[in-house]
């Protein structure tokens, strides 16, 4: 176990080297802030000025030397936008995209799960059918138009909910649903067609044989080891969530790390951009690792071997 | 001595999209208490759609239960309702299926399936089910029970899952043992321990085993009356002994002949049955067995003759009298 542990830290860290050296180049293609931060009608010493007082009129290899030996204190670099640590003003923003990120998961599960099951076990009926109907609409319709319709309807026309903005549960309910659309849809899905294979198997029939109930033969015996599969997906869709929503946080001026990585963008500001890169690298690296985990708390197969 | 399992007449249909299935067409047998019912024939042949149906375990739709009678414990159980047939599912009557390798959860401990059965039919509390099923563990052999239990079907052999198996089916002490195969996924080796266990643990609770077979081997050793089915019908129904010495139809013989024998010097050639078992979506007219039959008459392909009785306990299902 702690072999393994060794061996998982020290790949997490060679990943997210590669990312931040990555990162460092790319966001360099998107244009130099310098002329953006300044009026058209800077002069040349106003420009070099800036330049210099960024760091940005050093040699390239310099500022990435500069740039990894601050990642490895925990220096994210300067936001230059914001005139503080990238660091903090990402995780000023986190605790949004966090209550954002559990409120799409929230409502991901709540569909998907008895959606699939429902579908799995009465195959080939209407009811299956109809669900997946649904998740093809689900899958196929983009959220910014999903976004865009729900405020229409239920803050523009209904008047329940808010449109825009944060500070109450209401603000929750669209984003989180224009969010976990998708990712509904595609648990739903993966979860009948696991379901499906595993109720062919022998030993739900074994269960059945026993005297157990259909309904208990699925959930005892069934659910769990249809989970398998579903838990990566999930596991993948919670690294993305934290990650930052980009099109819906945008459609629904959610200030959190997906409008942060649109607005560093914007205005080129390189060590945010490096710094949401990097944080996203992170996170998914270590939903990885709670995937891994949980495979091996789900499964004796791979807990044992 | 009376039966506590009785078939009459069973008819069991599966409707799929375009065309009706019936794998099973008047299946009459029963087994006594310390009883071996061997049930052989060829795949396809409605052993195992016969097995399925005692306990109702194929999926309706497609399956429906047609006609006849399954009497246990004065019930038919083709008229309880789904409630009650669970209560006796694993617990009057168990199942022991063909591949242990796939017929256990890989993810629950043997254990905790086996303490299933006790808590569900016996209301035992968790500890009493799994020192239950610790007990079970070490009646059908395996060594080291109380650890063992904890396991997981992954860390245990072939043989050894199918002794789980036969513990999780006789945990709650059943009348009727149906067993379905239970040798054929296992080494030969195996498949002797599994019928020795088997036949020990008859002997010990006294419960009635319908053996589901397509081993004559297996059926000379353990059975004491044997149930040939072809083509979804019972063709011949003896006593052991009179079955290998003085079969009564026609397939059994063929039966007979086509298995390797070790009592003839030098060994006897394989004479093999020539065609193929019948299609079910459209089987031959008459006796399903006159196309590949040597002593087919012409009569054969528009009658099929019922099973009836030849000399006291022997039945067979054939237009031709006598001993063959």
């Amino acid at each position: 176990m702690i072999g393994f542990i060794v061996k998982r830290v020290g790949h997490t860290l060679l990943v997210l080297f590669c990312v931040a050296t990555v990162a460092f180049f790319i966001v360099r293609l998107a244009g130099d802030p310098v002329q953006q931060m300044l009026p058209p009608e800077a002069t040349i010493e106003q420009e070099r000025a800036l330049r210099a007082s960024l760091g940005f009129d050093r040699p390239l290899l310099d500022q990435y030397v500069s740039y990894m030996t601050g990642l490895l204190g925990l220096d994210f670099g300067q936001s230059v936008f914001f005139h503080r640590p990238a660091f903090e003003v990402i995780m000023e923003r986190l605790p949004l995209t966090i209550d954002l990120a559990v409120a799409a998961m929230a409502f991901t599960l709540i569909v998907s799960i008895p959606a699939g099951i429902v579908a799995a076990v009465r195959r080939g009926s209407a009811t299956d059918t109809s669900v997946m109907a649904s998740v093809l609409v689900g899958q196929s319709t983009p959220a910014f138009w999903v976004g865009i319709l729900l405020i229409l309807i239920f803050a523009v026309n209904l008047q329940w909910l808010p449109a825009s903005g944060t500070g109450s549960p209401a603000h929750l309910v669209l984003p989180a649903i224009t969010l976990g659309l998708y990712s509904a849809a595609m648990i739903a899905r993966l979860l009948r067609s696991s379901l499906i294979d595993v109720l062919g198997e022998d030993y739900i029939r074994t269960a059945r044989a026993k005297g157990l109930s259909g309904f208990k033969a699925v959930t005892a015996h069934g659910l769990r080891n249809a989970s398998l599969p579903v838990v990566t997906v999930v596991g993948l869709e919670v690294g993305s969530l934290l990650g930052g929503a980009i099109l819906t946080e945008q459609v629904f001026s959610w200030p959190g790390i997906g409008r942060l990585t649109v607005e560093a963008i914007t205005y080129r500001d390189y060590p945010l951009m490096q710094a949401t890169v990097l944080f996203l690298a992170a996170v998914f690296v270590i939903v990885n690792l709670v995937v891994d985990l949980s495979y091996a708390l789900l499964d004796p197969r791979v807990r044992l071997s | 001595m009376s039966s506590v399992l009785e078939i009459n007449d069973l008819h069991v249909e599966f409707r799929l999209d375009a065309d009706t299935v019936k794998p099973v067409n008047g299946v009459s047998l029963s087994v006594e208490a310390g009883e071996t019912l061997a049930v052989v024939g060829e795949s396809g042949s409605g052993k195992t759609a016969t097995a399925l149906s005692i306990l109702r375990l194929h999926p309706t739709p497609p399956c429906h239960y047609t006609g006849g009678e399954i009497l246990a414990g004065g019930r038919d159980l083709l008229k309880l309702p789904e409630r009650e047939m669970r209560a006796i599912r694993g617990n009057e009557i168990a199942m022991v299926f063909q591949d242990p390798m796939t017929s256990l959860n890989p993810l629950k401990s043997v254990g905790a399936q086996i303490a299933e059965s006790l808590r569900l039919h016996q209301g035992l509390s968790r500890s009493q089910a799994r020192a239950q099923a610790v007990q079970a563990l070490r009646e059908v052999g395996i060594p080291n029970p109380e650890q063992r239990a904890g396991e997981y079907p992954h860390q245990f052999s072939g043989g050894m899952r199918q002794r789980v198996m036969i513990a999780i089916a006789l945990a709650c002490r059943p009348k009727v043992l149906i067993a379905d195969e239970p040798t054929t996924a296992l080494d030969v080796t195996v498949q002797a321990q599994i019928m020795e266990l088997l036949a020990g643990l008859q002997e010990r609770f006294g419960m009635a085993i319908v053996l589901i077979t397509h081993d004559l081997g297996v059926v000379a050793r353990c059975a004491d009356r044997v149930l040939v089915m072809y083509g979804g019908r019972p063709v011949e129904l003896a006593a052991v002994d009179e079955v290998f010495a003085a079969p009564r139809m026609p397939y059994t013989r063929a039966l007979l002949r086509s298995m390797p024998r070790s009592d003839v010097p030098g060994g006897a050639p394989l004479d093999p049955i020539p065609g193929s078992p019948p299609n079910l979506f459209s089987p031959p007219g008459g006796c399903a067995f006159h196309p590949r039959c040597a002593l087919a008459l012409p009569e054969c392909s528009s009658t099929v003759p019922p099973l009836t009785e030849r000399a006291p306990g022997h039945s067979a299902a054939c237009l031709l009298e006598g001993s063959l």
